[in-house]
């Protein structure tokens, strides 16, 4: 059976129909998206700090 | 007119600064950029031949023609970046393909080197503001008439302000050698009586003397700062001088004709970014940018066209290399522009590079109908970029107001006329219209079409997906992780996933990642890269010259010749060196 998508993801699958054909494109950016949520605000804050650039560049 | 082959002939060329992600956890003496950089190189020179850069920069070209750098910037503050610059190419597929190599193969080399333990970012600012990322460099006309011939006589006419600012650098240098020196003595003869010492190590070295012996010595943040001063005041009246004949003189048509497409173009090559008010913006880079043209950092600037190249090869290579100053006399130059994202999507950064490469042929070409100037570059930029709904107005010289989408028509329909009376153009020119024409339709009507097409387009739909009613950090993690290259980047998860729209193929990536690209200066400095790297005898590569042996036993191989392929005796040159190259693989 066809995993039912979220509304708002159903819209980026209908953009792409050529691949909504891979039973695996759709339910995967749910994934992503789902993991993205997860994140802690705790987390966030340490990736933000490890990800400084003293001084920048040119 | 029509015969003359004008479209998608020039070197093009990007370059990349990638940030690092290395947690907070690492032990400080594993956290040192400069022997990052060298870890990395060295896993990347397991995966494919390298040679030893002839440069003032550190780094190393690779078999495949491009080169990676560490772009010293500040290094007792923590500073330092790793940069990677693709070959030089002709067309913008080629372009992608090349830079998607170079993205794999840096990403492959860091995982082989650190593991999950430090991470490479494509992307252009941090969480606090710092400034970097991508470069275009374009080959152009600097400039004719009265003006090639007035920079000319200012290059002469500099030399002795040059040289005497090269002296003082050198002096400087020498300074320096002495203060080590000093401070050695100071430290050996005070740790005799001081019970604990180390404080004093740190002040006059910026580590201790156990981390002096660890890790590349960086010298105390107080020095350095005093020493970036210096040189600013030493070079300032060189930096002053050269800027007002470049000013004057240098790429002129090209920049008042062209900067209306860059200000416009944000809303193809964006790639997204959340400011400290939560507020998004179409382009990462382009709301620090602060003037038209600069030396890109020098003094304080954040240029538009950045001329910082012309002022290196003054000031400093040509004393290393006088080459690099007599290069300076040709008429055809590169045009560096410092205002572009580092793109992740590959249509983002098709069109960044391929709308700008045809408007800059059709310019030359003196084909581009009169263009109207914006009144105020900068703040127009701004405008553009700070509205996601495309709708803002930016006023013209004659107080016309356009949108960004009308800029870009404006340019397309020159475009295409510019084509249709060149049928004799590539048909990779008459594709770029195809896609830059569909991408304007749908950013008209629904840009939500475009997510995983447009970095811009796909970050936001991230944001306001997964990061609806988050606080700030999480999804400011989000903007900055998208860029991440590694397999757990949120762009990489989002490919993976079938969302994003491929232009070049994974054959066409695993030919790059080997092979330096056709017709180009880059197609023979790999191929001697590839013979000598492993033998014996020293090899030195620079962009336009190889260095193989040493001494009087020395030989040099111009690569510049191949600049030029309208020229018959290139051409042949190229012809031949091309029909070597397709047995290499």
């Amino acid at each position: 059976m066809k995993p039912t998508l979220p509304a708002s993801d159903q819209r980026i699958a209908d953009a792409f129909p050529e691949r909504k054909e891979t039973s695996a494109a759709p339910p995967a950016v749910a994934q992503v998206l789902a993991l993205i949520r997860a994140d802690s605000q705790q987390q966030a804050r340490e990736y933000l700090r490890d990800t400084v650039v003293p001084c920048g560049g040119e | 007119m029509a015969n003359k082959p004008d479209v998608f002939q020039r070197l093009i060329g990007l370059e990349t600064e990638y940030a690092l992600w290395i947690p907070r956890s690492t032990p400080p003496t594993r956290t040192n950029r400069h022997a990052l950089f060298l870890e990395l190189v060295c896993a990347l020179s397991r995966k494919i031949p390298c040679a030893a850069a002839r440069s003032m920069k550190e780094g190393v070209f690779h078999a495949a023609g491009g080169a990676v750098w560490f772009e010293t910037e500040r290094p007792a503050m923590g500073g330092g970046l790793i940069e990677g610059a693709t070959p030089e190419c002709r067309s913008p597929r080629q372009l992608l393909a090349w830079q998607r190599a170079q993205d794999a193969l840096l990403a492959e080399a860091a995982e082989a080197a650190f593991g999950t333990r430090v991470r490479l970012l494509k992307n252009d600012r941090d969480a606090e503001g710092n400034l970097y990322g991508a470069q275009e460099s374009y080959e152009a006309t600097l400039a004719t008439g009265w003006r090639l011939a007035l920079w000319r006589v200012a290059l002469v006419g500099l030399l002795p302000l040059a040289l005497v600012t090269w002296l003082c650098l050198k002096l400087v240098d020498l300074l320096v050698t002495v203060y080590a020196l000093l401070a050695t003595a100071v430290y050996l003869t005070a740790e005799r009586w001081l019970p604990r010492p180390e404080w004093l190590a740190r002040l006059l070295f910026g580590c201790s003397v156990k981390e002096l012996a660890s890790q590349t010595p960086t010298g105390p943040a107080w020095l350095e700062s005093i020493l970036s001063v210096t040189a600013r005041v030493v070079t300032a009246p060189l930096a002053l001088l050269l800027f007002g004949v470049l000013w004057l003189t240098a790429f002129v048509p090209i920049r008042r004709q062209l900067t209306p497409l860059l200000v416009s173009r944000a809303i193809l090559g964006g790639s997204g970014w959340l400011d400290e008010h939560g507020h998004f913006w179409l382009a990462d880079k382009a709301p620090g940018i602060n003037c038209v043209s600069g030396f890109g950092g020098l003094l304080g600037d954040r240029p538009l066209y950045c001329l910082g190249h012309f002022f290196k090869a003054i000031y400093a290579e040509a004393w290393h290399a006088p080459r690099q100053y007599w290069r300076l006399w040709s008429r055809r130059q590169r045009l560096q522009i410092a205002l572009g994202d580092s793109n992740l999507a590959e249509m983002s950064e098709y069109l960044r590079v391929g709308t700008t490469l045809l408007v800059l042929d059709m310019i030359e070409a003196g084909e581009l109908p009169p263009v109207p100037p914006l009144k105020h570059p900068i703040r127009a930029l701004r405008t553009v970029c700070s509205d996601p709904s495309l709708s803002a107005r930016v006023e013209l010289a004659g107080g016309l107001k356009v949108t960004a989408l009308e800029i870009q028509r404006f340019y397309l329909e020159a475009c295409h006329r510019f084509l249709s009376r060149r049928p004799e153009a590539p048909a990779e020119a008459r594709e770029l219209l195809r896609f830059w024409e569909q991408t304007l339709d749908a950013l008209s009507t629904d840009p939500q079409q475009l997510v995983g097409t447009l970095d811009w387009v796909t970050k936001r739909m991230l944001l306001d997906r997964a990061g609806r009613g988050a606080g700030w950090e999480v999804r400011k993690k989000i903007d900055l992780r998208y860029h991440e290259l590694s397999a757990d980047g949120y762009f990489q998860q989002l490919r993976r996933a079938g969302v994003v729209r491929g232009l070049v193929s994974e054959a066409e990536i695993a030919h790059a990642r080997r092979n330096p690209p056709s017709g180009t200066p880059a197609l023979v400095r790999g191929r001697y890269i590839r013979e000598f790297a492993t033998d014996d005898a020293p090899i030195a590569v620079h962009w336009d010259a190889i260095y193989l042996g040493q001494g009087s036993d020395q030989r040099v191989v111009r690569l510049d010749r191949l600049a030029d392929p309208n020229s018959s005796s290139a051409a042949s040159r190229n012809r031949k060196a091309a029909s070597r190259d397709e047995g290499a693989w």
